[in-house]
């Protein structure tokens, strides 16, 4: 499978730069406004993609490793959330694997902060900088050459019989 | 380049489970906010029973005593800003001088300790105190400590046993006799009960006994 050629730092425009720091950005007020709500981080976080999208591959790639380790975050959150909800009602215990729950949410929450940050300030250097897996998916969701549909060899027909 | 996408999510996804299933297992914290304060009323009804089916600590049926208690205690329980919990005073038939507190706000007091005590003033002191282990949840830690959160809530009878035993023997720590008589003292204010009757008790238990 072939790729995009990568831009150099030099080769990046400022404002490119800022939309791409921008995004993580994005994401931390977005995560912080719907932890009730996961729903509407997200939809918040899509349409923060979708109009940042023709800004070029850089600030897509940056926006896209954003908005996939948010995802993950947010239903770790929202699971905390109905969980804790639940216990409180039933009256149930706040050990075990509720406990274990918890510090790994946590630890979830930390390491995409710190990711967050330390993404943000490569974006507005101009650097590529891949988040575990996440990093990885979206360079291979925006540099992939996909393959061209041809038109000139599409002919309409007709439905089946 | 998938493989290693895929090879990186499998990573991912043990690194976290392995946090869950670890703090899940192997830590179990020593917060008392984690045993709500229902359930440590729950778990104190069956201590209370189960103690004082032990000969030693005999419910001593004295509905004179019983109501002087009640009256001093009414007047601490006034003295407390929203508590969260239901007091529950029971004199036991015990030549002994002691006073110890179950889960759920539950405070024995021996009729020795009646007996010992000079003045209501000094009674209203004992009971100040052991409510300071009450509010300040030393009952429900201390059996953390010694039990562990996941035994202490199983139910199990050899661990109700266990934890009565536990109750009327070991004592709390020192930061926290501290910490309870501090409360006692407050609280013995707000109630208008002169706090020097706390020293005046505790110069005179330790010339006779210590107390838990
Ligand atoms: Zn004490």
């Amino acid at each position: 499978m072939d790729y995009h050629p990568l831009p150099q730092p030099d080769q990046i425009e400022t404002r490119v730069k800022e939309d791409a720091m921008g995004a993580y950005f994005m994401m931390f007020a977005t995560a912080a406004m719907g932890l009730p709500l996961p729903i509407l981080n997200l939809v918040a976080a899509i349409i923060y993609y979708y109009v940042n999208r023709d800004k070029g591959r850089f600030v897509q790639f940056h926006t896209l490793q954003s908005l996939y380790s948010q995802i993950p975050v947010t239903l770790l959150n929202s699971g905390l959330v109905v969980w804790t909800i639940v216990n409180f009602a039933r009256d149930l215990d706040f050990f075990g694997f509720y406990w274990g729950y918890l510090v790994m949410v946590a630890t979830a929450n930390l390491v995409y902060f710190i990711f967050s940050i330390v993404g943000a300030v490569k974006a507005r250097k101009g650097v590529f900088y891949y988040f575990l897996f996440f990093g990885k998916l979206a360079y291979h969701q925006v540099y992939r050459i996909r393959p061209e549909r041809d038109q000139s060899t599409f002919s309409n027909r007709p439905p089946r019989q | 380049m998938q493989r290693t996408i895929l090879r990186d999510l499998l990573v991912l996804l043990g690194v976290f489970g392995l946090i869950w299933l670890v703090f899940s297992l192997f830590s179990y914290p020593e917060d008392p906010q984690l045993i709500s304060i229902h359930k440590e009323e729950k778990l104190g009804e069956v201590y209370v029973d189960l103690i004082l089916l032990n000969p030693v600590f005999g419910e001593f049926d004295n509905s004179r005593v019983d109501s002087a208690v009640r009256v001093i205690a009414d007047r601490l329980e006034e003295g407390l800003e929203d508590s969260e919990y239901n007091y529950h005073f029971v004199v036991f038939d015990s030549e002994m001088i002691n006073a110890f507190t179950v889960p759920g706000g539950n405070i024995l007091i021996s009729t020795g300790l009646l007996a010992f005590c000079d003045t209501p003033e000094e009674l209203a002191a004992v009971i100040a105190h052991e409510m300071g282990h009450v509010e300040e949840r030393h009952v429900v830690s201390r059996l953390i400590k010694e039990l562990g959160i996941e035994i202490l809530t199983s139910g199990d009878q050899y661990v109700i046993g266990e934890v009565s035993e536990l109750l009327t023997s070991t004592s709390f720590d020192r930061k926290q006799e501290e910490e309870a008589d501090l409360f006692a003292a407050k609280l013995l204010e707000t109630a208008s009960i002169e706090p020097r009757s706390l020293a005046t008790l505790f110069r005179k238990l330790g010339r006779r006994w210590t107390m838990n």
